[in-house]
């Protein structure tokens, strides 16, 4: 439990939790350092080596969308799907932030954790 | 091996090279140099700390010597076009090669100057979820199968085409169709 629910990414990872008691892990994670500011895993998924990495797959995507020129757009949600499992980037706070939510796709479909993570947006602006 | 050993599909472009994605036109090619394809991509030994990505440049690609492959780049051509057929309203179906970035075959609407380089970025996500998930060390192990990327108004689908190491990329927008409706299209041509 690396979270103190007194902090807005606290408090949504105690929300999203509680939404999606079998989620495998969750993260709120600073885009610019790469470094989360509230976590919590319930496998062997370790939250920090995960946003580390994915935060270099959003800065890979904003390279992409530089090449192609697309203007007046933005990346709302990144959306990994392995054998087994979800793994959900959603982007908050103007793009500085992203929700990262790890489900097992047996259990959650995408719609329901995209809905979770959607609720959580206000809280963490 | 180790970090690849997962993939099934690495195995197996290992042991029969034939389908094996087009190389790099820079890399010397022998009958050894395509089955360890996976190691020069993967360290070895992948610290749990984040590896600052390489300044992936998206530098605009050559296209592929044409000569060394027309039998793939004509089967690539094949499933643009049936993904095209399907999806009428697309902005850009191509297939490229997760390896190299390259783009085999491809249909765009619009200004596409910059689709080469995307090509690259994108190949370039699809091998950094892969190390993600290396780095995770997930049991049991798993596979991309597919990355989507939501944007304001348009969906981009990278489906792993495991028979070929290839990516089917497309970019459509979301007023145009539906994601299950994208995604079931594109599943059609990954087994």
């Amino acid at each position: 439990m690396a979270y103190s629910t007194s902090t807005p990414a606290g408090q949504a990872v105690q929300n999203i939790l509680n939404e999606l008691p079998g989620a495998l892990a969750v993260a709120i994670v600073d885009i610019s350092s790469g470094m989360t500011l509230a976590s919590h895993t319930n496998s062997t998924i370790n939250p920090e080596t995960a946003a580390a990495y994915n935060t270099e797959v959003v800065k890979q995507k904003h390279k992409a969308m530089q090449a192609l020129r697309l203007q007046d757009e933005a990346i709302e949600d990144i959306l990994i799907t392995l054998t087994n499992q979800l793994h959900l980037i959603k982007l908050v706070g103007d793009g500085k932030k992203f929700i990262y939510l790890v489900v097992n796709s047996r259990d959650t479909n995408l719609a329901i954790a995209r809905e979770v993570l959607r609720s959580q947006n206000d809280l963490l602006k | 091996m180790g970090l690849f050993s997962n993939f099934s599909f690495l195995k197996r472009s290992a042991s029969e090279p034939a389908p094996a994605p087009e190389p790099l036109p820079e890399v010397e090619i022998t009958p050894v140099a395509v089955a360890p394809a996976a190691e020069p991509v993967a360290p070895a030994v992948e610290p749990v700390v984040p590896v600052p990505a390489e300044p992936i440049v998206p530098t605009p690609v050559e296209p592929a010597p044409a000569a060394t492959n027309s039998q793939a780049r004509t089967q690539a051509e094949e499933i643009v076009q049936s993904v095209a057929a399907e999806l009428p309203n697309f902005i850009a179906v191509a297939i490229v090669d997760s390896v190299s970035g390259y783009i085999l075959a491809g249909q765009w609407v619009g200004d596409r100057s910059g689709e080469a380089a995307a090509a690259v970025a994108n190949a370039e996500i699809v091998r950094q979820v892969r190390q993600a998930t290396d780095a995770l060390q997930l049991v049991p192990a798993e596979e991309v199968r597919d990355i989507l990327i939501t944007l304001r108004q348009q969906l981009h689908l990278l489906q792993v085409l495991p028979q070929h190491s290839w990516l089917l990329y497309l970019a459509i927008r979301t007023e145009d169709t539906n994601l299950a409706l994208a995604r079931t299209v594109l599943r059609r041509h990954a087994s």
